[in-house]
């Protein structure tokens, strides 16, 4: 049986799971389910995402990627608290905090492979088409509400807030396409599956946006809300995959430490 | 010399890589390499693998291909 289209289909199977576990609650306790199994991946997330940065070296640019990436999902963790989740300031100082140290944790992952002197495998010139097609998706979804935002700002400066976390969502999404080709460059490899896992989540997350838009428009109410949440749990999920595999990547392999006695 | 470091960079980039760096630092194609280079290229790699592998996976792997091509 082969091992990997499963452990990558994983976090699908998961969420979908987690999804029809909280809808079995009752309508009136399906939102409850949500947000607890929401915090439950969340900090599932952050933790993979720590011990992966554990595992790194000190002064190793992956280390820092790994930390700001568990910060990242831990305020995602810490804003659906049932203490925090009231109010309004800490939910945007939340997911203000998550969507700035994302794009910054993906960035770090990119500059790494780039900057250790490698390149996806394609023409210069196309390595620049593929953020680009992102860019484009990003700006038509993040777009209008960073347009709106904008135009709160003005009765209600603390919209400020919401301004930078749609910016920070629009630089993730771009930064989507990059991840994407590092992935596909190390394919083969045990460096491949962070960066495709990060990828995967990362693609989750567009979808979640997209959902968010267009799911109510053509599904019922609850099959909407099970759709996003279904997105939900699985970009975090990735994340989780994402920080056990980069960790198990910097496990010594005895094979190689036995050939280096020899 | 690719092979080994196929197992983290998967096939195609571990062939870039010994590639890339052996333009870069020694100004050969692959198929120019001989033994003596090899130390040379090693060095040129370091850095790289240093990067996305840490101190002591980079050495595990440079240090038996040190040793199978002195």
């Amino acid at each position: 049986m082969r091992l990997r289209p499963i452990v990558a289909a994983a976090p699908v199977v998961i969420a979908a799971l987690l999804v029809a576990l909280a809808q079995a609650t009752g309508p009136g306790q399906a939102l409850l389910a949500y947000e607890l199994e929401g915090t439950v991946v969340k900090a599932l997330a952050a933790l993979a995402c720590a011990l992966a940065a554990m595992r790194i070296p000190p002064g190793n640019r992956l280390r820092h990627a790994w930390i700001l990436q568990a910060a990242c999902y831990l305020a995602l963790a810490l804003k659906t608290l049932p203490v925090l989740s009231g109010n309004d300031l800490a939910v945007r100082v939340g997911t203000l905090t998550a969507n700035v140290l994302a794009p910054l944790a993906q960035f770090l992952m990119i500059r790494a492979f780039w900057g250790a002197g490698l390149a996806p495998a394609l023409p210069p010139r196309a390595r620049w088409l593929a953020p680009l097609a992102t860019f484009t998706v990003a700006l038509a979804l993040a777009g209008p509400s960073i347009v709106s935002h904008v135009r709160m700002m003005t009765e209600d400066p603390s919209a400020i807030l919401l301004v930078f976390s749609s910016v920070g969502d629009l630089a993730s999404i771009t930064l989507l396409a990059p991840l994407l080709l590092i992935a596909a460059a190390l394919r083969g490899g045990r460096l491949a599956w962070p960066y495709a896992f990060m990828a995967a989540g990362e693609a989750c997350w567009l979808l979640y946006d997209v959902a968010n838009a267009f799911a109510p428009m053509v599904l019922e109410r609850s099959w909407a809300r099970a759709l996003w949440e279904t997105l939900r749990l699985s970009a975090c999920l990735y994340y989780a995959w994402a920080g056990v595999a980069q960790r198990a990547a910097f496990v010594r392999h005895p094979a190689q430490l036995a050939r280096r006695a020899a | 010399m690719a092979l080994r470091l196929a197992d983290y960079l998967g096939p195609h980039t571990a062939r870039a890589a010994v590639r890339t760096f052996a333009k870069s630092a020694l100004k050969l194609t692959p198929e120019e390499i001989r033994p003596e280079h090899v130390p040379g290229l090693l060095d040129a790699l370091r850095p790289m693998l240093r990067t996305l592998l840490g101190r002591e996976i980079c050495e595990d792997i440079l240090a038996p291909l040190g040793k199978e091509f002195p």
